[in-house]
């Protein structure tokens, strides 16, 4: 009983000592947080989409790398989580010391996040961040859609002219786009490539490539198929047939089979589908049309009166401009024509081409918006065709115009709808060479207009008379023309200032792309043009890519 | 010593006593049923009423099975358990054997849902009468189930032999894509839109889609032709299509 007390009163006593200890403190050591130099380290990264990135750190003095761990994360500079998965972008791309991976991400604004840890002084970290931008795969520049009557490619011509981010030692093309990153062609023989500008920022913006057998939506950063032709409609046509895409603000044209579709894409992080064919009102007969593949979509759509307006185009069923308007009806345009021009609602003529081009009245408010038609007679021999000697210009005005009968009132515009909109005629039966034209070309910084045969290209300034201009024959023996654009963007330092026409030579079957630098005032050459060779197949379609 | 012992073998019961295995709780109270009559559109929501029209399921042409869920509240067991439905007669205008028969009420052993079948009459009085017939089903306790959910405890089945206008139609999408209400517009959205049931009124997209499919289609048939003979609906008023969702919906 003793030695059992003892016991007990021995244990309380050394408890009630330890029991409140003092305490005296840690033995800190004076811990290092800084393992890679980062004046050594890149301040700002720039990457291409699908290409490998690679970064080594370099390290101070005294540290030993290979005791420490390592996290790359990229992470995206975002206010809003992604709108269709919810999520923000804040991805571990690699736990080793040196980074080198691939960069799958979309175009955009990253950070690059690199968390160093020192496990033996419980994992105190060195993070640093660098911003980090995903360049497009696909660059900025001037889209080429080639290829042959089974399939055809995208290629982009990319130089310090059309991409003004780039050096001036860029200076090439960026080949065979579509097939690298999709591991096939497109299908079909190629009639339109396009960009469409959507989303904040661009960040949901599609190239559309489209052929003979429909082609697809594509993401914008490296092209990859999103969506096949078929997809872009709430039920596809009964007859696939591509014709004519474009797109101007939210607003998006597509005809397919004679048949004109309109979608307004107000939502930014999807892509409404087409639905149905936009027709014509039960108060207009024929309630019938078969839309011509050109159309004016930069029109006036800002004055009230003209705000539900998306578009202008051709009928050649019944020969007649008709305009369309954001609820997918189509209407016809009414009133007297003026003089020396033509009233839009009975033409009567065959629309050989038709493109937006130069607007000589830009004073505020009154903003023009010409529309150049070239038409021609009809002949009925043998179905209906365009009739030699015929052709003329049509020019038509679809901007914001003054009222004529409020002349002297600024906020009177007159209504899209009349035919007043039709102010000139212009007979260019007699130029040379028009009946054998097939490729047409408009600027829009002064009077010009190209045309071209097979292989000689014209200039007019009157839309009436020509001169030669440039002689493939003479210069690109074996080539013929198979497109020709003035390269026109908005706010870009060269719109209006380059032409470029493709050749193509059937015994290589391969083209070359011309670059001809223009004055865009009178159209007329400076310097030689720039070729670029060896792209497969033929050229038929181009298109600015914006980004 | 012995006082060490003992203070041992109390810890040692302490020690056994410390680490119990404690049983999971499990649902302890009465078997319960109560019904549910899915979503149209979105099975896992629920709605009030299962509303049928015979015109939409041209290939029933005497009858019709329409379902609703019995759900049970508490354990499956190990047999089938009958619950107990009782007409609400004072809500109900359909006639048993007549108008409609239920089939079944058995929960099967080991399950937590079933659907219930009931069968409905395409009747000629049905036809003649033109009018929809209702069926308020209660859940009534009995031995096996006690009754669950109060907002569940019944389920409301309304068919007929023409289109019934749904209760979302007025101002809502329905309305703002179709316009008013008819029984000849109803026919004329299927036909057209190549449809057998409405759309859901919640895919905006779809539904303008529709709605340009339909406006291009009454321009069409009105097309050179004077007001009093444009396309009328059962009630003699001129069908009219709004436009729905510009700008560009559809």
């Amino acid at each position: 009983m003793k030695v059992f007390n003892s016991i007990i009163l021995l244990c309380l006593t050394a408890l009630v000592f330890s029991a409140c200890q003092k305490e005296i403190g840690g033995d800190y050591k004076d811990l290092n947080t800084t393992f890679v130099d980062t004046s050594k380290y890149a301040k700002q990264i720039v990457a291409r989409q699908n290409e490998v990135y690679s970064i080594s750190p370099s390290f101070i003095e005294g540290v030993d790398p290979s005791k420490l761990t390592y996290e790359w994360r990229l992470t995206k500079v975002e206010y809003t989580a992604d709108p269709v998965t919810g999520r923000y972008i804040d991805t571990v791309l690699s736990t080793e010391q040196n980074f080198s991976k691939k960069i799958p991400f979309s175009p955009g604004s990253y950070v690059l996040r690199l968390h160093v840890f020192d496990p033996s002084n419980g994992n105190i970290a060195q993070i640093i961040n660098t911003p980090f931008t995903v360049s497009s795969y696909a660059l900025q520049g001037l889209m080429l859609l080639h290829g042959d009557v089974n399939s055809c490619d995208v290629s982009i011509l990319v130089n310090n002219r059309v991409n003004t981010v780039v050096p001036a030692t860029a200076d090439s093309i960026q080949k065979n786009i579509f097939s690298i990153i999709n591991g096939k062609k497109i299908e079909g023989e190629a009639r339109a490539v396009a960009f469409n500008n959507h989303g904040a920022s661009g960040a949901r913006s599609k190239v559309y490539v489209l052929t003979s057998n429909g082609g697809y939506r594509t993401e914008f950063g490296g092209l990859k198929m999103e969506d096949p032709y078929n997809n872009l409609f709430s039920a596809a046509p009964s007859t696939a047939n591509f014709q004519a895409y474009g797109t101007a603000g939210t607003n998006e044209y597509l005809i397919n089979n004679g048949a004109l579709y309109y979608q307004g894409q107000t939502q930014p992080a999807i892509f409404k589908p087409f639905g149905s064919q936009c027709y014509l009102p039960s108060n207009i007969s024929p309630g019938t049309y078969t839309a011509t593949p050109y159309f004016a979509m930069d029109i006036d759509n800002v004055s009230p009166i003209n705000a539900l307006m998306v578009g202008v185009f051709y009928d050649s069923n019944s020969r007649r401009f008709l305009y369309s308007k954001n609820d997918n009806t189509i209407g016809t345009f009414t009133g007297t024509a003026p003089a020396g021009g033509f009233a839009l609602s009975t033409v009567g003529k065959w629309m050989v081409y038709g493109e937006q081009g130069n607007s000589p009245t830009q004073l505020s408010p009154y903003f023009s918006r010409y529309f150049y038609c070239v038409m021609s007679d009809l002949n009925f021999t043998g179905g209906i065709s365009a009739k030699a000697g015929t052709r003329k210009v049509y020019i038509s005005d679809l901007g914001r115009l003054p009222d004529p009968n409020f002349p002297t009132d600024v906020t009177k515009s007159m209504s899209l709808t009349s035919n007043l909109r039709g102010v000139a005629v212009k007979d260019i039966s007699a130029a040379t060479d028009i009946d054998n034209a097939k490729y047409f070309a408009f600027g829009n910084k002064g009077n010009v207009m190209y045309y071209a045969t097979n292989d000689k290209i014209y200039l007019s300034n009157d839309y009436q008379t020509s001169n030669l201009y440039y002689d493939i024959l003479a210069n690109y023996s074996g080539n013929v023309i198979t497109s020709m654009q003035v390269f026109k963007v908005k706010g870009h330092p060269k719109d209006g200032q380059l032409l470029y026409v493709a050749l193509y030579n059937s015994a290589t079957q391969s083209s070359t792309l011309l670059e001809i630098a223009i004055n865009g005032i009178n159209g007329t050459m400076s310097g030689t043009p720039k070729a670029y060779t060896g792209i497969s197949g033929k050229i038929s379609a181009m298109n600015y890519k914006q980004f | 010593m012995k006082r060490l012992s003992y203070i041992a073998f109390i810890a040692s019961v302490l020690l056994l006593n410390a680490c119990t295995q404690d049983d999971i709780a499990s649902y302890e109270q009465d078997a319960r049923i109560y019904f549910r009559i899915p979503g149209e559109f979105n099975t896992k929501e629920s709605r009030d009423s299962l509303v049928y029209s015979f015109p939409f399921h041209p290939t029933a042409v005497e009858k019709d099975t329409i379902w609703f869920e019995a759900n049970i509240m508490g354990n499956a067991a190990p047999k089938d358990r009958e619950f107990k439905i009782e007409v609400d007669t004072a809500n109900t205008t359909a006639k048993v054997n007549v108008d409609y028969k239920i089939v079944d009420s058995i929960i099967p052993a080991g399950v937590f849902k079933k659907n219930i079948p009931v069968v409905i009459y395409k009747t000629a009085e049905l036809i003649a009468s033109g009018k929809p017939l209702r069926l308020q089903l209660n859940a009534v306790e009995n031995q096996n189930f006690k009754v669950g959910y109060d907002r569940f405890n019944k389920a409301v089945l309304v068919w007929g032999s023409k289109f019934i206008k749904p209760a979302n139609w007025d101002g809502q999408n329905y309305e703002k894509a179709f316009g008013s209400f008819s029984q000849k517009k109803v026919q004329l959205i299927l036909d057209v839109c190549k449809i057998t049931q409405l759309p859901n009124p919640d895919n905006i997209d779809m539904i303008g889609y529709y709605n340009l499919l339909l406006r291009a289609y009454v321009a069409d048939y009105n097309r050179g032709k004077t007001f009093a003979n444009q396309l009328k609906d059962e009630n003699n008023v001129n069908i009219f299509i709004p436009t729905y969702g510009a700008p560009g919906l559809g």
